[in-house]
């Protein structure tokens, strides 16, 4: 990937009162390489518009484009499962799945052999800072941080070039934050990927390559 | 190789389905209730049904000619042609009893002149006299090649008691106004009456020649029991209700049907029947209800980790496939664990039982299903904002 671009993007929605402009008529390129920090109040369109851009809905107006092709244009599963890669607040993992299941799940669903995939997830999570004495384990027996240390370790076995972040420190104490957000900043300074945070922690935004302030529904600093 | 790989998406979800184990063994507890409890119910049904068929077919339903006011049935005066026509010998005004009777038992005694002292009773059966029943203690030994059915026949043959066994094997009897006639015998009673000679109720006197005796009792057997209204409202027609007539007049005779232990038995399990009739939809009912929704509301309960594997870039379909394959594997295992306990506490299994259990999987199969089509077709973005 070179660059995934957002044209005029405009995300609406009813309400049981009135139409809402969630996201009015953003524009804004991302590049490989670079950590992106999406800032604002509550309520200000960065998840919805951060939602958009990992193709969990499609834009009312305005276009996404990857390396110059629509992302209307293509499936939208495909282009989750092999483009983009989504870390939450609170993990979202599969908690009846091992830690070395829920790394390597992406791989799984590409139809990677289970042993290559596995191989492949271990790295990842030895990467994020696990031990793998951890990797049988289920999520619920480790702590926040190291949930969160999964989670990325998922996005990175899925190798998309896209990397977003919804608060991934949000749920995690100053330590674990500080943590995360170093391999976060690794995972683009060293894996060339583009990672785009949301976040409302002025030391993640403080430590991003670029910050884009985002206020009703529009960028006002891009 | 690309199936292989395939498979270890599948193996992870139903080792996932195994570490869910509380949940897994309740979705299989309510499979193999509804289809364990419905198997047993529809077992139930069929083995009344059994019965019944079996009670109608099997039981005898006895009838006792009587007088007409129902009190005496052992001396009816009555003349013979009444037995050959419910023996089917005679047909009168287009009465065809013999298709609603069977088993015709009568006899008609006659005091004889010689040998002096003696009566001759005639007989359709040996079940036509108690004397000559087993209960009784009488045993009749048939000389040569006869057998009982000759007593059924028409001919100038006899059963006399021992002491009266001649050395030319012929006795000969006579009855005032008759003419002697010579019987043979064909075989003796022992501890049986000393003074009776037994012959064919249907005996002629003379050579071709039939006197017309009077029946002293009667008594017969229902044919069919399986229309047995319509048999006892063509034996009235011939014969009255006891009960109903006290006129006595020679010439009116009443029948007693004997059929209450069989109503009440017929009655009773068509009233365990009908309870079972009326059980088995309900309990269908309520356990495809369970069913339905513990396999609905377990796979709702789940909206979280399928909005995950949307997030991913799993397919609407993939998903679906893989919420079938686990709960597939539950209802199939929970069935089989229900049929497998049916059949060890009932011995057997019937068919219909079997298609019981496989709607009770289909149910369950089918709340799931709704449930995984619904979450399934969200938007994903919806999906996410779900809470655990």
């Amino acid at each position: 990937m070179n660059s995934l671009v957002a044209k005029q993007v405009t995300y609406e929605y009813r309400n049981a009162v009135q139409t809402v402009k969630a996201v009015n008529g953003v524009s804004c390129d991302f590049q490989q390489g670079l950590v992106y920090a999406l800032v604002g109040a509550s309520g200000s369109g960065k998840t919805t518009f951060l939602s958009l851009l990992a193709g969990l809905d499609v834009p009312t107006s305005g276009t996404i484009e990857l390396d110059g092709e629509s992302t209307a244009n293509m499936n939208r599963d495909s282009y989750r499962l092999n483009h983009v890669s989504v870390i939450y607040q609170n993990f979202n993992l599969f908690q009846h799945l091992t830690v070395l299941e829920n790394a390597a799940y992406p791989l799984y669903v590409r139809k990677m052999p289970k042993k290559k995939a596995d191989e492949l997830a271990a790295e990842k999570l030895v990467q994020v800072g696990l031990k793998e004495d951890q990797f049988k384990r289920l999520p619920n027996m480790l702590s926040g941080g190291e949930q969160q240390r999964v989670a990325i370790a998922r996005a990175l076995a899925s190798g998309s070039e896209i990397i977003l972040a919804d608060e991934p420190t949000g749920n995690l104490d100053s330590t674990n934050s500080s943590n995360i957000v170093e391999i976060l900043h690794r995972l683009a300074h060293e894996n060339d990927r583009c990672v785009i945070i949301v976040t409302h922690d002025p030391a993640v935004s403080e430590a991003a390559d670029v910050v884009l302030k985002m206020k009703d529904g529009k960028i006002v600093n891009g | 190789m690309t199936q292989k790989n395939g498979c270890a998406l599948v193996g992870v979800t139903l080792i996932a389905v195994l570490r869910r184990w509380i949940a897994s063994l309740l979705l299989v507890a309510v499979a193999a209730t509804g289809a364990f409890s419905t198997m047993v119910l529809q077992n139930l049904t069929i083995r009344q049904e059994i019965a019944l068929s079996n009670t109608i077919a099997n039981s005898t339903i006895s009838c006792t000619v009587t007088d007409a006011k129902g009190t005496d049935s052992g001396n009816l005066q009555m003349i013979s042609a009444f037995v050959e026509m419910l023996e089917g010998k005679r047909r009168l005004r287009g009465c065809y009893l013999d298709d609603y009777v069977k088993n015709v038992r009568a006899t008609a005694e006659m005091p004889l002149g010689k040998p002096a002292g003696t009566t001759l009773r005639r007989i359709l059966s040996i079940d036509s006299d108690p004397a000559l029943s087993q209960v009784e203690g009488a045993s009749v030994l048939f000389f040569d090649d006869w057998t009982e059915e000759s007593l059924r026949g028409l001919g100038q043959i006899c059963l006399v008691p021992s002491d009266m066994v001649t050395e030319d094997g012929y006795i000969t009897i006579s009855a005032e106004m008759e003419e002697p006639v010579r019987l043979k015998i064909i075989g003796t009673v022992a501890n049986g009456p000393s003074n009776v000679i037994y012959c064919p109720y249907f005996m002629p006197w003379e050579e071709g020649i039939s006197v017309a005796f009077l029946t002293d009792s009667c008594s017969f057997d229902i044919r069919d029991n399986q229309n047995l209204e319509e048999s006892k409202e063509y034996i009235y027609k011939w014969f009255v209700q006891p009960n109903l007539s006290n006129q006595i007049d020679g010439m009116t005779f009443g029948v007693l049907v004997h059929d209450e232990t069989y109503q009440k038995n017929i009655e009773e399990i068509q009233a365990n029947l009908s309870m079972l009739r009326l059980l088995l939809p309900i309990l269908i009912v309520i356990c495809g209800c369970i069913g339905f929704f513990a396999s609905f509301l377990a796979t709702r309960g789940r909206t979280k980790e399928f909005a995950v594997m949307r997030c991913i870039g799993i397919r609407q379909g993939k998903i679906f496939g893989l919420v079938m394959a686990e709960l597939t594997v539950l209802a199939f295992l929970g069935s089989f664990l229900g049929i497998a306990s049916g059949i060890l506490l009932e011995g057997e299994i019937q068919t219909s039982a079997l298609l019981n259990a496989a709607l009770m999987t289909g149910i369950f199969l089918l709340g799931s299903a709704i449930a995984a089509l619904r979450i399934t077709s969200v938007n994903v973005m919806t999906l996410m904002k779900v809470e655990d």
